[in-house]
């Protein structure tokens, strides 16, 4: 009576996750919901929880392994498990997709009933008539059948990636080798001629980053648009609310996501998806934010919802506790995804400006650099020129030309930082 | 030709013009490849059409003629002892062959198959050489190998057209009807062609190796042969061989030793043989190919009719039993669409198998023998001649079909039917077994009455227990 | 229409054109009983009689000199010489008298005569039987000379052939007789003498061949297309002479490369004439040396060797990546 335990489907999009921890060993007795194994996909640590209480039979697979959903991890035995017969061994990454269980039929021995016409067409589509499930008369297999079988293959999971030499054949011949669609990337050189090299094996986090920047990189014409807004006033209220109250995670990001949240209400296209394939902008009616976090295992995005149902202290709240999780490597798949529009703040850190990737599938992403003190020219009552030291944030909005122009982008820049030059303009919307 | 080798490319090479061949080459064409086909001899048709099913089939019509005629006495007809021109029936399966075999000529005409007569070999996996050609050589992308079979003589006996000693072909020549013949062999071709000899007037003698006629045949299905050919032979020792052969000037001498017998010799006027034919697999250039033979020089193909070279197929009498045109012919089909990317395989649950006597044996399928020696457990659905009133009707009360069932899902696996008509009727089996049909589908259609077609609905009846007349047992 | 060969091609040609015109007559040895010993004259006797197929003794001289003679008379003779090595012993009858009718009646008299006989190496055979002296007959002011490379335009060719009002010297590859088939229509069709083919396009190189050597020069531009990405034009002669040097000149003016393949010797054969016409007229577009891929000056060797002598596709590869590497 031994029961094989398969990785669950962790959620759209993710087919495998490297095994981070196994805190159970062959002959423990786990309970129900028992954490047996903790895997890591590309965007979070996920804990796995057991389906039965009964007794650890076998562990099939070790730390560091890549695994992949419906491979087997461990065998359980005991009371609370039904008998099931024994399955195959667990795949690595590089094997075709799992091998199904013959279907069984009333007669076992000889061939399969099915006309003529109904085994041809079997091996037209390539199906193994012992695998379909007849629903003909008298378990004859009919066309229908088979059909229905091969149509129901295609929609499982598609083959691992097949080698890029496919893909690169697709692609148009370009014969320049200054055209940037050529087809073949050259080898890279031996370093070592040159000196001593350290390799570090592309995983997890820094992996999936690699993976969505070459994405984005490549299907986004992106343009940034810079702009710099006056804080003084915003920063100065800032403090004194972050005083009053006690709020120590009242930072300027959360106005900036007030602000920003505020635009988008009439700049739509900047909060919306692209579908290429259908040739539609996809306008969202909710505003999620990604937050952009660093971490030591690399940049991640986790997500608020709502931010314009959200009062400044929920999100300042909110935010903190995220990006602690983030940080600790607790936040939970859900919270990394969904998001319609993304901040990235380096400014924490430094820097005048710069040009960030969007986050596909958005098609915009705002940037916030370091704030800091500057002499601007400014006019005082009577109109004549001053130069007076303010507070100025450099902001940039990247985003993806096929949905919004240069034109749009300026006034959804000047929105807001119109809205943040003027804190009470900013009141006004929220 | 006068100097020099020539060459013709081709797509597909067929080599024999049989009915493997020509159906492969037809289907090939159809499917819009180019394709040569390699014949030996003058005329296409291979042996079937040429000194094989057609001219017997000619022969065996007049058999049946004979007989009813001088059984119609008892109907009310009497006629007198007819005239037998011999030279008139040759002409006339001079002219059924030959109009058959003009059309093949035309249909590869308007195929644009190119018909080379020549003997072929080959030099390589990708090159024929021709004889008798004006051409050399074909270089082929395709093969299709259909060079059939020849028949099997007895050690040291040769077949010789004009001589006493003959196998089927010299025999369908019919040089002259021998006062007495003795036939070697008591298997299909052997004992069709015994029956025409007998019918025209030979006193026939029958030798056969095993314990009775049609070896391998269920034995409910030759039995009202059996009566009928015991009838008509002068004798029949079973369980005999020859031991020795001689042909004189004025007959052959024949000496057969029987199981526990001593043995005896007997002069006999002319000899058939029909103890078998070898596939003609020798002599063809298979060992410069990686193409494979079994212990019986069988070529070795799988179910796509594919040999151990990739793109060469065989097909027919070359690649195994049953020897029978219809199943070259399919297998014909099946390599051409191999060939053209079809995806056709020779995955046939039946070929069914024909004797043309009077009355006539067909059959498809499992047999009731063949189900006993493997062990498997089936039920009989049966339906006796006697009971058909289209069967008393013609006078023919003495027949039998018999149907095979798996008694838990009741599907049709194999038909037997003996009487005449039985090459027409066993088709309705060989497409119940294809569809994998069940005894209701048989005992659910309507079949018209009065026919013979009706013993089939009634057999599957019989096995259901809703036969209307006979008596049946089950339920 | 049907497939055939170009012997059936060839026979089609004939059988057509002496049904329309009762002056079309055909001689040579073994011709008509025998139908040719390529068959390319098969049913001719049985279905046009001794009067118009004649069988004649072994005598080339007098093959071509009689052929003449009917020609002045108003004949129009499709004369067979067997083997195109045979050919030399009616030579004088060709260069001395059939070439120079016109010219020496003052067009009074023409020999709208047709010398039909296989030439060329590729089928094994032993001396006399397998080599190309187009040159001899190119170079013979007053004859047309004509050589097929497809069962399809065998017959469109010798038909226009015979329709001519001078003498053409119609090659035939022996070759490629029987091996491929085309699809030849049962009409009537005609293909201007003088006028090359182009039979692929292409921008990066030109290819002129003739005969046999068409397939290998077309599989050498499928081979450069696959394996190097390099577009070929191929060119078909069909008449060498006289030269459609237009069609060609142009081609090289858009590829600026040019590769000439021929299995006659190399020197003082049709690909140099090409190459001096090509120089000629489009020499400021070229941007190579142009390339021959040629027979050797040498008697065309026996089978051991006959491939090794005769262009192939690999050979003619080599020479285009020359060209194209310069």
């Amino acid at each position: 009576m031994t029961r094989a335990f398969k990785l669950p489907d962790l959620g759209e999009g993710i087919h495998e996750a490297e095994i981070v921890e196994i805190p159970v060993a062959v002959g423990d007795e786990v309970e129900e919901d028992q954490t047996i194994l903790v895997v890591e996909t590309d965007k979070a640590a996920v804990e796995i929880p057991s389906p039965y209480s009964a007794t650890v039979e076998s562990v099939e697979v070790e730390v560091g392994d890549l695994v992949r959903v419906d491979n087997v991890m461990m065998t359980f035995s005991g009371n609370g498990v039904a008998a099931e017969e024994p399955e195959e061994r667990p795949e690595t990454a590089e094997e075709e997709r799992p091998q199904k269980e013959p279907v069984e039929t009333r007669e076992q021995k000889g061939p399969v009933p099915a006309s003529p016409a109904t085994r041809r067409l079997a091996r037209e589509l390539d199906v193994d008539l012992r695998q379909v499930e007849p629903t003909g008369p008298a378990g004859r297999v009919t066309a229908q059948d088979v059909r229905a079988f091969a149509e129901g293959e295609a929609e499982r999971e598609p083959a691992p990636a097949e080698p890029r030499e496919e893909e690169r054949e697709r692609r148009p011949e370009a014969t320049s080798a200054v055209d940037p669609r050529s087809v073949s990337l050259p080898p890279l050189p031996d370093f070592e001629r040159w000196g001593e090299v350290e390799r570090i094996e592309l995983r997890s986090v820094r992996r999936s980053i690699a993976k969505q920047m070459a994405l984005s990189w490549a299907q986004i014409p992106r343009v940034s648009h810079h702009e710099e807004a006056d804080i003084t006033e915003l920063d100065r209220l800032r403090r004194k609310y972050k005083e009053e109250s006690g709020l120590e995670s009242l930072t300027l990001t959360v106005f900036i996501i007030k602000a920003a949240a505020a635009a988008l209400r009439d700049f739509p296209r900047f909060n919306a998806s692209l579908d290429a394939q259908a040739e539609e902008i996809v306008l969202k009616r909710y505003y999620h934010f990604g937050v952009a976090v660093d971490t030591e295992r690399g940049l991640i995005v986790p997500v608020v919802r709502d931010v314009d149902c959200k009062s400044l202290i929920q999100l300042s709240n909110e935010l903190q506790e995220l990006a602690e999780q983030t940080r600790a490597g607790e936040a939970a798949l859900e919270d990394l995804q969904g998001a319609s529009f993304t901040i990235t703040n380096v400014g924490i850190l430094g820097g005048t400006a710069f040009t960030p990737i969007v986050n596909y599938p958005e098609v915009a992403i705002l940037g916030m650099a370091r704030a800091a003190w500057k002499p601007v020219v400014r006019a005082d009552e009577s109109g004549r020129q001053k130069i007076e030291p303010r507070l100025i944030l450099p902001l940039v909005l990247a985003f993806d030309h096929r949905v919004a122009d240069g034109a749009d982008a300026a006034r959804f820049m000047r929105a807001i930082v119109e809205t943040l030059k003027d804190p009470h303009k900013l009141m006004l919307t929220l | 030709m006068v100097m020099g080798e020539q060459t013709i490319e081709t797509q597909v090479a067929v080599i024999g013009g049989g009915p493997g061949g020509y159906a492969a080459a037809f289907r090939a064409a159809d499917l819009g490849l180019e394709v040569t086909l390699i014949n030996q001899e003058e005329r296409l048709g291979g042996v079937c059409l040429l000194r094989g099913c057609i001219p017997a089939k000619v022969f065996l019509e007049v058999t049946h003629l004979l007989h009813d005629a001088r059984q119609a006495g008892d109907w009310g007809l009497t006629f007198d002892e007819p005239d037998i021109d011999l030279e008139g029936l040759r002409k006339r399966k001079e002219k059924v062959v030959g109009r058959l075999t003009k059309g093949l000529e035309t249909l590869c005409r308007q195929r644009d198959v190119q018909l080379i007569r020549a003997r072929a070999e080959f030099e390589d996996a990708h090159r024929l050489r021709l004889q008798g050609a004006d051409v050399a050589h074909v270089e082929f992308e395709h093969a299709i190998l259909a060079t059939g079979s020849t028949p099997i003589s007895l050690p040291g006996v040769e077949f010789a057209p004009g001589g006493r000693v003959m196998s089927t072909a010299e025999a369908l020549d019919v040089p002259r009807i021998p006062e007495t013949l003795l036939l070697v062999g008591g298997g299909f071709n052997g004992v069709e062609l015994g029956s025409v000899y007998a019918a025209l007037g030979s006193r026939v003698t029958l030798v056969e190796m095993t314990e009775g006629l049609l070896p391998g045949v269920d034995r409910d299905l030759v039995k009202p042969l059996a009566r009928r050919i015991e009838a008509s032979y002068e004798a029949t020792h079973y369980n005999t061989r020859v031991t020795s052969l001689k042909e004189h000037d004025d007959g052959v001498e024949v000496t057969l030793e029987g199981e526990g017998n001593t043995a005896e010799t007997e002069r006999f006027d002319q000899v058939l043989v029909v103890i078998g034919r070898r596939p003609n697999s020798q002599d063809i250039g298979l060992e410069s190919t990686g193409i494979e033979r079994d212990e019986q020089d069988f070529v070795v193909v799988d179910e796509e009719m594919r040999t151990a070279e990739e793109h060469i197929f065989a097909v027919g009498d070359v690649v195994g039993l049953p020897m029978l045109a219809h199943k070259a012919i399919h297998q014909g089909k099946v390599a051409a669409g191999v060939i053209a990317g079809e995806p056709e395989a020779f995955d046939v649950r039946c070929v069914p198998a024909v004797i043309y006597t009077d009355p006539q044996i067909a059959w498809c399928g499992l047999t009731e023998p063949a189900a006993e020696e493997e062990g498997r457990e089936v039920e009989m659905g049966r339906f006796s001649w006697g009971a058909s009133g289209r069967a008393l009707t013609m006078g023919e009360p003495r027949g039998l079909t018999k149907l095979v069932f798996d008694p838990e899902m009741e599907r049709v696996l194999g038909v037997g039917i003996v009487g005449r008509g039985a090459e027409d009727l066993i088709a309705e089996g060989a497409l119940a077994i294809e569809m994998g049909a069940v005894a209701q589908d048989l005992a659910l259609t309507i079949h018209p009455h009065p026919t013979l077609s009706e013993t089939i609905s009634e057999a599957a009846q019989a096995f259901l227990g809703l036969a209307t007349h006979v008596l049946s047992r089950r339920k | 229409m049907a497939k055939m060969t170009m012997v059936q091609a060839l026979n089609l040609a004939l059988h057509q054109e002496m049904k329309r015109d009762e002056d079309v007559v055909v001689l040579g040895e073994d011709v008509g009983v025998d139908g040719g010993v390529f068959r390319v004259t098969e049913g001719l006797l049985d279905e046009f009689g001794e009067r118009r197929v004649m069988d004649t003794p072994l005598a080339e001289s007098a093959i071509v000199g009689a052929s003449l003679g009917m020609a002045i008379y108003g004949l129009r003779p499709v004369c067979e010489i067997q083997f195109s090595g045979f050919s030399y012993l009616g030579f004088h009858q060709l260069e001395s008298h059939t070439a120079r009718m016109r010219w020496r009646s003052r067009g009074a008299y023409s020999a709208p005569l047709v010398l039909r006989t296989p030439y060329g190496g590729g089928v094994r055979a032993l001396e006399h039987h397998s080599e190309s002296r187009e040159a001899y007959y190119a170079h013979t002011p007053g004859l047309a000379m004509v050589i097929p490379s497809g069962p399809r335009n065998a017959r469109a060719l010798l038909v226009s052939a015979i329709r001519h009002p001078d003498p053409v010297i119609f090659y035939e590859p022996k070759a490629i007789y029987r091996a491929f088939r085309e699809e030849v229509p049962e009409e009537e069709e005609t293909l201007p003498l003088g006028k090359a083919q182009i039979v692929r396009e292409g921008g990066d190189l030109t290819m002129i061949s003739y005969g046999a050597m068409l397939r290998p020069t077309l599989e050498a531009a499928e081979t450069l297309a696959e394996e190097d990405g390099v577009e070929t034009e191929v060119i078909d002669l069909r008449t060498i002479s006289p030269l459609d040097h237009e069609t060609f000149a142009q081609s090289v003016r858009k590829t600026g490369r040019a590769v000439i393949v021929n299995e006659a010797p190399r020197s003082f054969g049709p690909a140099a004439e090409i190459v001096a016409r090509l120089v000629e007229r489009s020499f400021w577009y070229l941007e190579a040396p142009i390339r021959r891929v040629t027979g050797y000056d040498i008697v065309i060797p026996y089978f051991a060797y006959e491939k090794t002598y005769l262009p192939d596709a690999w050979r003619i590869v080599r020479a285009a990546r020359e060209t194209l590497d310069a």
